[in-house]
């Protein structure tokens, strides 16, 4: 102490300072640290609660097509039926089928038994259960419910799926309750990714310490020791990456999460979260889903292996799915039905069965949207009720009228044939340089208005505009039915004439003076027939004749009569409207064209049937609306007409190309071969179809030319196996032979007879004067000399 | 080239008709004239007021119960080909024994016959389904089971019936009558069910406020089944309501 001078005073002044000033800055650091922290958990906190309190997860909507109906007597192929099936996820099995989703077919018997899937249709749940269909010659002749003996008229097969609505990712899944989760499930779950899930707070230090002693003898990271709160923690907020500061902060939230929740609470949020393998674009995540997409059952029906194999594909979903490799999965499944065992969850009997199960080989049917123009036009639909965040996030359940067996089938005739096209026209490929040749279908039920199908361009991918509804084009001829309608309805304007199909008609060139303009409407290829029959005139598309008649039924007639069949389009009273000069959609045509195939009743058409939210409430209903527009009579004699358009006139190339079912349409070509149209149909089903390019370009085609094929080729096949039915004449109708070339009433003597449709008391009652029966005299009307004169001349 | 074909045929017919018995023509002429039909409205629209299909009231179509609520049976003779092919059986029985059996009112199953096409068949068995559901209250599933009916086959006019009838019973009334419409037109001829849309046009006309079009679906109803008590009950009612007016 004495050798102490003032220069160890110093010394140890200015040591006792720098501890003084490192202990502040210690001090300062560790209370800021603490309040940092502090703050930083706190933070955290914030984020935890706000997730595990608020919404979880995002539900994207999903579209569904329209049911497919077997009924009794009802004429299938068994192909498509097995497609379907296929479609719909259903497993061919060897054995009578005992578990749902699994269906035999027994050549030999014709017999096909199927153990249909649960459905949640609108306010029906449906409780699948096994039915036996029997078959003769494609016939169904039998369908009985195997469990309960009930014979049954009538089945349903589920919706297909269509594809979902979502927003970034498509994450499928439905929530469950910790209670509705098999012991057992959660049990495999936890052998195999936490086993001291009960024992730990959210990080467990015995299983890091193991992790990192495995990984350090194997010389790379092998084994994780990360809980199941981290594993969740880092899905509900974290990425993928693999860092210390990622892993701090899962760390930090996994504590945050177990101090505040129980460990039911996490559990049950992890088997709702969980990511479980992939279908297409659509993610399967959480327990349910994966149960029901592994092996189309309820948790509560899953066997011991089979949880074990669901816990087993958390690891790595993609390469541990039975659908990929059952060696791999069966592997992985006794590797979690082992620590099983180990864990003491399951006995080794239990555990000897399990290892027994032999994991079944499936196919694996990916949702692809096959009908992405109807759904943009169901998006477009749906958008006037809802928002995109209800339909991306609130998981509501769209039922559609959508078929997709005529959907695949209108896609792929439109493809084909528009490569045919250009094939065979040369002309038709140079332009395509510039412009790509397009085309689009629509299909109506015409009873309901139901659309069936929709394909608005050749190649979703290349151009998403879609021309059913978007494109406004001139109808061209396809229009003139609502001339020739108006004439049978209203008559003459001036003079009150009727028309009946048997009336003559001028076909020669003539000016139509209106509002102190003139228009003069000229045939194809300048060829021009003279005196024809009202029903020769539409047959062969004549623009001449058709203005005649136009002309005397007065314009605004016959746009009253367009606007009454459904177009919507502003159209001018003009003369040129008479030959399809105004734009109209493809949709407006199958429209207003479905309700002469029903009829005369306009229905409104129906893309969406009914809307669902998750819990099963129906939204919105959309329901069949009828309106009688035209009377039964003069529709049956307009679809008469256009029959005769199909068997004899501008549209005779559906009968050549071997369709032969009783069907009324009409060919469509604008002026200047910019369009090209077919409209027909059954009384069934109708098809429109469009061919041109979007850029206006000549297409230099007729309708029959270009669109024509197209739509025999989809009707051949949509209608094949259907009962063939025709036009039924109502109460009103007489049906008379006549002589196409004078219009009266056919004798022996005319080399050519049509049974042509009358209103009752307008049939005519002379003979045919240019060639008449011996002794047909006897039987005939004095002629009366005006009705002989063509409707006008100019 | 065709006015000389034209002018040529005329001539024919008149010396045909100088020399070869003109008498004989005339005769025919008349009994032809004698049998021409009616000519039909040339109208687009449908007429408001439909004429008796089977004749005028009092006709063989003309009920013989009289005392209780007639039933479709009662009716049975006047209906029309295409519906012949879904009537029961039993119905046609030559000596009308069966008319008797305990069909219930109005079953639709009861018309499913081996001779009926598959498409009616489980269309008329929907039918039923719905039927049932509207009577239990339950709109909804009655409408889906309906829509089925006329997806599957359009001629079905029981559907378009008990279509309108739901909506009825959900307040929509135009959409009730639009049905109507449609089912009118395929009951052609079968009288007792043309009553029965002709008494839910009157209800759906008198609920609408239009008490003159409902009067009169109402008397078209009973004209064509003076048993039908809907028709009847709503008669009384619009008399009810407007005589006090009058006074």
């Amino acid at each position: 102490m004495a050798s102490s001078g003032p220069g160890v005073f110093v010394l140890k002044r200015s040591r006792s300072q720098t501890h003084k000033t490192a202990l502040f800055f210690i001090i300062f650091f560790v209370v800021s640290g603490i309040i940092l922290g502090a703050w930083y958990v706190t933070h955290l906190d914030g984020i935890v609660t706000a997730k595990f309190e608020g919404r979880k997860w995002r539900f994207p909507s999903k579209i569904y097509s329209d049911a497919y109906l077997l009924y009794v007597g009802m004429n299938v192929r068994m192909e498509d039926l097995r497609e379907k099936l296929r479609r719909l996820s259903y497993r061919k099995s060897r054995k009578v089928p005992r578990a749902k989703g699994e269906y035999r077919y027994l050549k030999r018997a014709d017999l096909l038994e199927i153990y249909l899937h649960n459905f949640a249709y609108p306010l029906e749940p449906f409780k699948g259960f096994p039915v036996r269909i029997t078959l003769q010659n494609a016939t169904i002749t039998k369908m009985e419910n195997t469990d309960s003996g009930k014979e049954l008229f009538s089945l349903e097969l589920e919706p297909e799926l269509v594809t979902g609505l979502y927003d970034s990712i498509w994450q499928e899944r439905r929530l469950v309750r910790l209670s509705d989760v098999p012991p057992l499930m959660v049990q495999a779950i936890l052998a195999i990714e936490d086993e001291r899930f009960y024992h730990h707070l959210g990080i467990d230090p015995v299983a890091i310490l193991r992790a990192s002693w495995v990984n350090l003898r194997r010389g790379g990271i092998v084994q994780g020791g990360s809980t199941l709160t981290q594993q969740l923690m880092k899905n509900f907020f974290l990425g993928d990456e693999r860092t210390y500061e990622r892993k701090a902060k899962e760390a930090l939230m996994a504590l945050v999460a177990e101090r505040k929740y129980s460990k039911g609470e996490i559990i049950e949020n992890y088997l709702n979260e969980i990511y479980l393998g992939q279908k297409g674009a659509q993610g399967i995540f959480g327990i349910w889903e994966a149960s029901q997409f592994y092996f189309s059952k309820e948790l509560s029906q899953l066997t011991i292996g089979e949880m074990a194999l669901l816990a087993g594909l958390i690891k790595a979903p993609n390469r541990y799915s039975p659908y990929r490799s059952v060696v791999l999965a069966s592997r992985r499944r006794n590797v979690v039905l082992r620590k099983m065992l180990e864990s003491k969850f399951i006995t080794r009997s239990q555990y000897q069965r399990a290892r027994g199960e032999v994991v079944q080989r499936r196919e694996l049917m990916k949702v692809a949207n096959d009908a992405p123009f109807y759904v943009d036009f169901l998006k477009r639909d749906l958008a006037e009720n809802y928002s995109n965040e209800v339909l991306t996030a609130e998981g509501l359940r769209v039922f559609t009228s959508l078929d997709l067996q005529l959907q695949r089938m209108a896609e792929k005739v439109l493809t084909e044939g528009l490569k045919r096209l250009e094939k065979d026209y040369a002309h038709l490929r140079k332009i395509g340089e510039e412009d790509h040749l397009e085309g689009a279908i629509v299909v109506i039920k015409p009873q309901t208005g139901a659309i069936k199908a929709m394909v608005g361009g050749r190649d979703y991918q290349k151009s998403q505009f879609n021309r059913v509804f978007q494109a406004k084009r001139q109808p061209g001829s396809i229009f003139k039915p609502f001339v020739y309608l108006a004439a049978l309805a209203h008559g003459s304007e001036e003079g009150g004439r009727q028309f009946t199909p048997a009336t003559l008609v001028e076909d020669s060139p003539f000016i139509w003076e209106y509002e102190g303009q003139e228009w003069q409407p000229a045939n194809y290829k300048e060829e021009y027939f003279g005196i024809v029959t009202f029903r020769r005139s539409l047959e062969k598309s004549l623009n001449s004749a058709t203005a005649r008649i136009a002309r005397d039924v007065g314009i605004k007639n016959v746009r009253d009569m367009a606007y009454r069949l459904g177009i919507q389009s502003s159209l001018p009273a003009v003369p040129s409207l008479a030959l399809g000069s105004a734009e109209v959609t493809p949709l407006e045509i199958a429209v207003a064209f479905s309700t002469l195939a029903n009829n005369g009743v306009r229905t409104r058409p129906l893309a969406v049937k009914q809307v669902m939210d998750q819990g099963g409430r129906v939204l919105e209903r959309r329901d069949i609306r009828v309106e009688r527009v035209i009377t039964p009579q003069l529709t049956f004699m307009m679809n008469h007409l256009l029959e005769g358009v199909l068997d004899r006139g501008t549209g005779r190339g559906t009968r050549l190309r071997g369709f032969d079912r009783p069907a009324a349409g009409k060919t469509g070509s604008t002026n200047d071969l910019k369009d090209s149209w077919f409209v027909g149909y059954t009384p069934d089903l109708l098809a429109v179809v469009w061919v041109g390019f979007d850029n206006q370009s000549e297409l230099g085609l007729s309708g029959a030319q270009a669109a024509l094929p197209i739509w025999t080729d989809f009707m051949k096949r949509a209608t094949a196996r259907t009962p063939v039915t025709g036009f039924i004449p109502p109460p009103g109708i007489r049906m008379i032979d006549i002589d196409p070339l004078s219009g009266y009433r056919a004798t022996p003597n005319c080399p050519q007879v049509i049974r042509e449709a009358f209103l009752e008391g307008e049939e005519p009652s002379g003979y045919c004067p240019l060639h008449p029966a011996p002794f047909a005299q006897f039987f005939t009307e004095p002629v009366n000399s005006l009705s002989w004169f063509p409707l006008s001349r100019q | 080239m065709r006015d000389k074909e034209f002018a040529a045929a005329r001539k024919r017919e008149i010396f045909s008709r100088r020399f070869l018995g003109s008498l004989v023509a005339l005769l025919i002429l008349v009994l032809i004239q004698a049998c021409a039909p009616r000519r039909v409205s040339r109208s687009s629209f449908p007429s408001p007021r439909i004429s008796s299909p089977s004749g005028a009231p009092g006709s063989r179509t003309k009920p013989v119960v009289q005392g209780r609520k007639i039933k479709e049976q009662d009716l049975g003779e006047n209906r029309s080909v295409p519906q012949a092919r879904v009537r029961d059986q039993r119905a046609r029985s030559p000596f009308g024994r069966e008319r008797l059996s305990p069909l219930p009112d109005d079953s639709l199953i009861a018309k499913i016959t081996p001779r009926t096409s598959p498409q009616r068949a489980v269309s008329l068995r929907f039918t039923e389904e719905g039927k049932r559901l509207l009577e239990a209250g339950e709109y909804a599933r009655a409408l889906g089971r309906l829509e089925k009916t006329i997806a599957i086959d359009s001629t079905n006019g029981y559907g378009y019936y008990y279509l309108a009838q739901t909506h009825y019973h959900m307040g929509r009334y135009r959409e009730s009558l639009n049905f109507l419409d449609v089912a009118e037109s395929l009951f052609t001829g079968e009288t007792y069910w043309l009553a029965k849309v002709f008494a839910l046009k009157g209800e759906s006309f008198r609920a609408l406020g239009v008490f003159r079009r409902a009067g009169s679906s109402y008397s078209q109803a009973l004209r064509l089944n003076p048993g039908n008590q809907v028709a009847s009950e709503g008669l009384s009612r619009i008399r009810g309501r407007t005589q006090p007016s009058l006074r």
